[in-house]
């Protein structure tokens, strides 16, 4: 039957005169939506796969097992404990603090402000502490990074801080085996090793340290070299990004920071750079900026446009996408240089503009066309346009770009400078390799290596890891026991940012204070307590040393103000106006004037941080590793993302093995195709493939294999960030399941014809004219019945009406909400297997659509919590009354009343239910209450549950619920008062984190809460709403903003009748 | 036609089995009385705390007022158990050598907590609310007994679901001005039958509530 239904599909697909004389005029057209390539292709066994219901051959075993038979015995042990010695539960006990500080109310949580910071900017967040641990970050309002908002790997921390792997004692390989040791013996060796070395003045002293803007830790390393003036100090992140410090060299003559104000601009053009983005400097803040500028009710809405090789979430919400190599981008500036000066009349001391490179990618008409438009739009904006520039872009891109800002006028307007006073005077590779070579000479007596795991993410040809062993003394602080902890003399535990008090700067430079939450739970301790202990204070306190730093918070209120704000305020720094110094011309080579695409041998390779784990430090993190990252939806896993065409020209299919060969290096890895990527032009995430990060990450030595590939493998100095001279080998499909949760849930052909039909109507989506001519186009995309209703009247909602409005004209696509609610709602992880198969019980996806060409692929996100349907399919079929409806509209779910039948999931239209198909949380709550845990790491591990939300164990769905649990802390805590409940009181745990504001939840019954107006909005949809199933959440139409000399004539979007 | 012949061994083993049938069903009876009463399930659990406290002298005797110790019920969900630094308020002053206290006094000298044993019990799946109830006028002595009169605190009401819904359908039973939680004895002014006054008090403060799952199952 399906190959049949195949070629008919196929033959729909194609264009090809309809077969069928009961198809619509919708049908025959390619559809204009599509959620994966193998969707659209139809191939056999994309058809096959989507015939079957359940994956792949069922199997009993349970998660993480060793066998069956292992599970029957620890089920068996288990039960015996049981037996009838008790008929009463186990007895609960109430522990009281001894003394209670006065205002703490035990069983409450309050939010302390704090900062995190990664490769050298803080974002400042608010942490909460519940009966004196950390279970939840939130962002800090008051902060320029944040702006009230977290990205997921903020979210995922304090899974982190409660990491059973991490390790917990120091750690010493004197004589070849690994023995446990403590910090008062490291103590004496440390101070003997560094007092013979102070009379050398610390000659064979190294610290090799990860980049930090924290003042205390910079007096630190002052007095540290101060007594050791012979020492030097590397600092090395494998995110270095030297592009912007070497290119505001090359323009100004001194290394500046670029801020923007994207507020002020109403053209924005990317160069590879992916602003939007958390680790994009002020990336959460830049997020809401432009997602501000967007609101088609103002009128007026900005324009952007993203030139870049792979898709990023810039790209996404772009109005113009060009696909093209990241390494021709520094021609493509080039060409902008010589087309703007042209017309733009530069004053003389800007020296001469770049002649127009011959590139041969320049001809394409496509390119042309786009370039064209891009160059009149900037013309047009001058003063209120900005470019930017990806980081990892050569020094000569972001030279360039200064240059181009500067000539449109953009400088004091959308683009401020600020003087980067810690920036290093050489590149962090280079400051590596010198110190791998000094190791090597054997002239290194003592290195210490704060934080990082520089044996894992140094390139490859610097032979890093094997030089340690070469210094006679190696320390490594760090959180785990890792790759770079294995081949040092002494190991010392890190104290988690949670657990430290410290100091930190955000991009712009503001000071945060960073407080700690709970006391350090493995006697770790800091980067700054260490470089004390080092200088001869035995028991450092940190606070102590803070305050030392900050002289204007000495006062006690300037301080407690600094902690409770989160920043210390009038501490950014100041903006200065560079002089633009003449920009020589840029050497092009070969790769970089080539035409589209690539051929094998000749394509490039972009490193860059994975979204989720970043440069590997948070491989151990299970909420991240199970996140689907943004495009593929890809979990427990990297890839090399690869182009359609480039794809189909290397014989690579999509979920193939390949091997990626840069010079003499290589890495098999899985490949998969990335609708909209540039032809030629190949992508891998850092980070992946760790053989020592723990359980979850991989830990080689307890046979758990490394989770995806490493691209540190391939990555060299040359060609640091984007590798040239590539070449692809395809190894064909191997036996391998991809973790995705995108396609799991397609079903067969009735289904996947329905969803065709329906996707259009799923995500909608206008242009700024279209909506100025018609502000209700939305309406028009759905046909409208009369909505019947199987039911007497409904009920009338007087006292709260809960509902939610999603913007999709603001959400980029992050995923931070997805693991906010994780974090928030004690959301269990499944595991790559169980993700596999469909069970993964993340109760927020972020859906990801495709529209056009797999080539010219442009990317829609739709987020889908529970929709809390007045008329809700799944409350009509629970056999148990165990999901009912609240009389303020919400779905309740009641976890000890469900019995599993699944049949609410099977009836609910947007799949939001979660089954828990396994105990995921056996480790920690134990199998019944008659058996709980004794094991001192799982009872680390729990300390990361909300103790407001139910954990729920097998058997039993879950879904959103609005985090009901906030509703009601709220709602009680106003009614005690007899106060009414403002709007922005409650803020799900979704809505909290978005960086855009796109989430907004609240009271639809109160006239003048934002939701309400949102929900009367013309642009506003019920996704399915012509089920009649009454959802509370509604979408907002996506508006894009073109420009109409690169906007095809299209065919009419809407459906007739 | 072969007659079967128990084998000689059967012998033993009846006497046997004839002992084990006449004993089990009376250790299944009493396995089951004892095991499901509810003095041990629910209604009259009174176990043993590590300090003798009595409730019948300080709150009864005394006369300390419930919320001097329990001082987060107005505010909180959990009208949480004191810290000895509580008890010490008077007990630096009052039986300070006293050995019953021992606990209190190591507790707080060194930190380690006193390990007291919750009486009421609610499953883990259920989020009460003190302060919902409190401060809306259900008196302690509705869901807790004469707690004045307790030497050791057990368990007065079963507190099962159909119990709380029984009085969230129903509050007028339990209604009290929010004054008068913490009186044990109160009755309504001028004799006034009880059920009465709460129709009364629950129609002058819209006191309404709710018995929505969410209400109490997240």
């Amino acid at each position: 039957m399906s190959s049949i239904d195949a070629k008919k599909r196929l033959s729909i697909l194609s264009n090809a005169p309809a077969a069928s004389p009961s198809s619509s005029a919708g049908d025959t057209a390619k559809p204009t939506y599509w959620r994966s390539l193998a969707e659209l292709e139809q191939s056999p066994e994309f058809l096959e796969f989507a015939a079957r219901e359940f994956a792949a051959p069922l199997e009993q075993e349970p998660p993480n097992s060793p066998g069956r038979r292992r599970f029957m015995q620890i089920m068996g042990a288990s039960m015996s404990l049981a037996g009838l010695d008790a008929c009463r539960w186990r007895e609960d006990k109430i522990l009281p603090l001894s003394r209670r500080p006065e205002g703490t109310i035990p069983g409450t949580s309050r939010y302390f402000a704090t900062a995190m910071e990664l490769n050298g900017n803080a974002v400042g967040l608010y942490a909460s502490s519940y009966d004196g641990r950390p279970t939840k970050i939130e962002g800090n309002p008051s902060h320029p990074d944040s702006l009230g908002a977290a990205s997921a790997y903020h979210q995922a921390s304090v899974l982190g801080l409660y990491d059973p792997d991490r390790s917990d004692s120091v750690v010493t390989h004197a004589g070849g085996a690994r023995k446990t040791s403590s910090w008062a013996e490291f103590g004496k060796v440390a101070g003997a090793a560094l007092t013979a070395q102070r009379a050398a003045g610390g000659a064979g002293v190294r610290v090799l340290a990860e980049r930090s803007s924290s003042p205390t830790l910079a007096e630190q390393k002052r007095r540290f070299l101060a007594a050791f003036p012979a020492a030097k100090w590397v600092t090395f992140e494998p995110i270095a990004n030297d592009g912007p410090r070497a290119g505001s060299a090359l323009a100004f003559g001194r290394a500046h920071r670029t801020h923007y104000a994207f507020e002020a601009a109403q053209v924005i053009v990317t160069l590879d750079a992916d602003v939007v983005h958390p680790t994009f400097p002020a990336g959460l803040a830049n997020a809401r900026v432009i997602t501000k500028g967007r609101a088609p009710e103002a009128g007026e809405m900005s324009r952007v446009y993203a030139i870049e090789s792979a898709v990023t979430l810039t790209g996404g919400i772009s109005d113009h996408r060009l696909a093209l190599r990241s390494s021709a981008i520094k021609a493509l500036a080039a060409y902008l240089d010589s087309a703007i000066s042209a017309k733009a009349s530069p004053l003389p001391e800007f020296g001469a503009a770049q002649a127009a490179p011959a590139a041969e990618f320049l001809k394409d008409a496509k390119v042309a066309k786009f370039v064209e438009a891009l160059v009149g739009d900037l013309l047009a904006n001058v003063g209120r346009s900005v470019i930017v520039p990806g980081q990892h872009q050569p020094a000569e891109v972001h030279a360039l770009v200064h240059r181009l800002n500067a000539l449109l006028g953009n400088v004091g307007r959308t683009v401020f400078y600020t003087e980067d006073t810690a920036a290093e005077a050489t590149s962090d590779v280079v400051a590596l390799k010198a110190l791998t070579d000094e190791l090597n000479a054997g002239t290194v007596d003592t290195l210490l290596i704060l934080g990082g795991n520089p044996a894992f993410t140094a390139p490859a040809d610097i032979p890093f890891a094997d030089a340690i062993g070469k210094a006679k003394n190696s320390i490594h602080l760090s959180l785990y026991e890792d790759e770079t902890s294995e081949r040092v003399g002494w190991h010392l535990p890190a104290a988690h940012y949670l657990e430290s008090w410290g100091d930190a700067q955000a991009f712009d430079g503001t000071l945060s204070i960073v407080q700690p939450l709970i006391a350090p739970l493995h006697g770790g301790k800091s980067s700054i307590e260490l470089l004390a202990m080092l200088l001869g204070n035995a028991e450092p306190n940190a606070l102590e040393l803070v305050r030392a730093t900050h002289p204007d918070l000495s006062g006690e209120h300037p301080w407690r103000k600094a902690l409770a704000a989160g920043i210390v305020e009038g501490t950014a720094a100041a903006r200065v106006t560079p002089k633009l110094n003449p920009v020589p011309a840029v050497t092009l080579g070969e790769h970089e004037l080539a035409g589209l695409g690539g051929q094998n041998g000749k394509l490039e390779l972009l490193f860059t941080a994975d979204p989720k784990i970043i440069d590997g430090r948070f491989a151990n993190n299970a909420w991240l590793q199970e996140l689907p990252e943004s495009l593929t939806k890809l979990t427990w896993d990297n890839a090399v993302f690869i182009s359609p065409r480039t794809a189909k020209e290397l014989g690579v299919n999509d979920a193939d093995s390949i091997t990626v060969s840069v010079g003499s290096r290589q890495v098999t890895l899985l490949a998969l195709i990335a609708p909209g990527h540039a032809d030629g032009s190949l992508r891998i995430t850092l980070g992946y493939g760790r053989k020592s990060a723990g359980h979850i990450g991989g830990l080689v030595s307890e046979n758990i294999d490394p989770v995806g590939g490493n691209a540190y493998l391939v990555r060299s100095s040359e060609g640091y960030e984007i590798a040239t001279g590539v070449s692809v080998q395809s190894h064909g499909t191997v036996n391998y399941r991809v973790s995705s949760t995108q396609d799991i849930y397609t079903v067969g052909d009735i289904g996947q014809q329905g969803t065709q039909e329906r996707l259009p109507e799923l995500v909608r989506e206008g242009t700024l004219e279209e909506f100025k001519k018609k502000p209700d186009f939305v309406e028009e995309i759905v046909e409208h019945n009369p909505l019947l209703s199987l039911w007497v009247p409904p009920v009338s909602y007087d006292g709260h009406k809960w509902g939610m409005s999603i913007d999709l004209n603001k959400c980029i696509g992050c995923s931070a909400c997805v693991t906010a609610c994780q974090a928030e709602n004690n959301i269990p992880v499944v595991g790559k297997e169980n993700v596999a198969k469909g069970r993964e019980m993340l109760w927020l996806r972020v859906d990801r659509y495709y529209k056009g060409e797999p080539e010219d692929a442009e990317v829609s996100f739709q987020p889908i919590p529970c929709q809390q349907c007045e008329n809700a399919p799944c409350e009509q079929v629970c056999p148990v009354g165990a999901t009912m409806h609240s009389h303020e509209g919400l779905n309740d779910m009641v976890y000890n009343r469900c019995i599993g039948t699944r049949y609410c999931s099977n009836n609910c239209p947007y799949k939001v239910r979660r089954f828990n198909y396994f105990n995921y949380n056996l480790d920690t709550i134990g199998i019944t209450p008659y058996t709980p845990t004794d094991d001192p790491k799982a009872k680390v591990k729990a300390m990361v549950f909300n103790p407001e939300v139910t954990v729920r164990s097998r058997g039993v769905m879950e879904k959103c619920t609005f985090c009901v649990q906030r509703i009601q802390n709220v709602k009680i805590k106003a009614k005690n008062v007899k106060r009414p409940i403002e709007d922005g009181e409650i803020k799900t745990a979704c809505q909290q984190t978005c960086p855009t504001g796109a989430i907004v939840f609240g009271d639809l019954n109160d006239g003048k809460a934002e939701v309400t107006g949102l929900h009367k909005l013309s642009r506003s949809y019920a996704l399915l709403g012509e089920l009649n199933n009454r959802p509370r959440v509604q979408y907002l139409a996506r508006i894009k903003n073109p420009n109409p000399a690169l906007t095809p004539a299209q065919a009419p979007k809407t459906e007739q009748g | 036609m072969n007659l079967f012949v128990f084998p000689r061994w059967a012998n033993k083993t009846r006497q046997i089995a004839g002992v084990v049938l006449g004993v089990a069903p009376i250790y299944l009876i009493a396995l089951i009385w004892y095991g499901a009463s509810p003095k041990t399930t629910d209604v009259g659990y009174q176990p043993e705390q590590p300090v003798p406290y009595s409730h019948a002298l300080h709150a009864g005797q005394l006369g300390i007022d419930c919320r001097y110790c329990h001082n987060t019920v107005e505010d909180a969900a959990h009208a949480a158990v004191p810290p000895p630094q509580t008890c010490m308020n008077c007990h630096s002053k009052v039986w300070t050598k006293s050995p019953k206290l021992a606990p209190i006094r190591e507790s707080y000298e060194t930190g380690k907590a006193v390990e007291w044993i919750k009486v009421h019990d609610l499953p883990d799946y259920v989020y009460f609310n003190h302060s919902a109830h409190v401060t809306r006028g259900i008196g302690c002595v509705s869901c807790h007994g004469r707690v004045d009169q307790m030497e050791q605190v057990y368990q007065h009401e079963p507190l099962s679901m159909g119990w709380c819904l029984d009085c969230h359908r129903n509050p007028e039973k339990n209604l009290r001005p929010p004054e008068e939680v913490t009186n044990m004895t109160w009755t309504p002014p001028g004799g006034q039958d009880p059920v009465e006054f709460g129709k009364e008090f629950r129609e002058k403060n819209h006191i309404a509530p709710p018995t929505d799952c969410s209400t109490c199952h997240r």
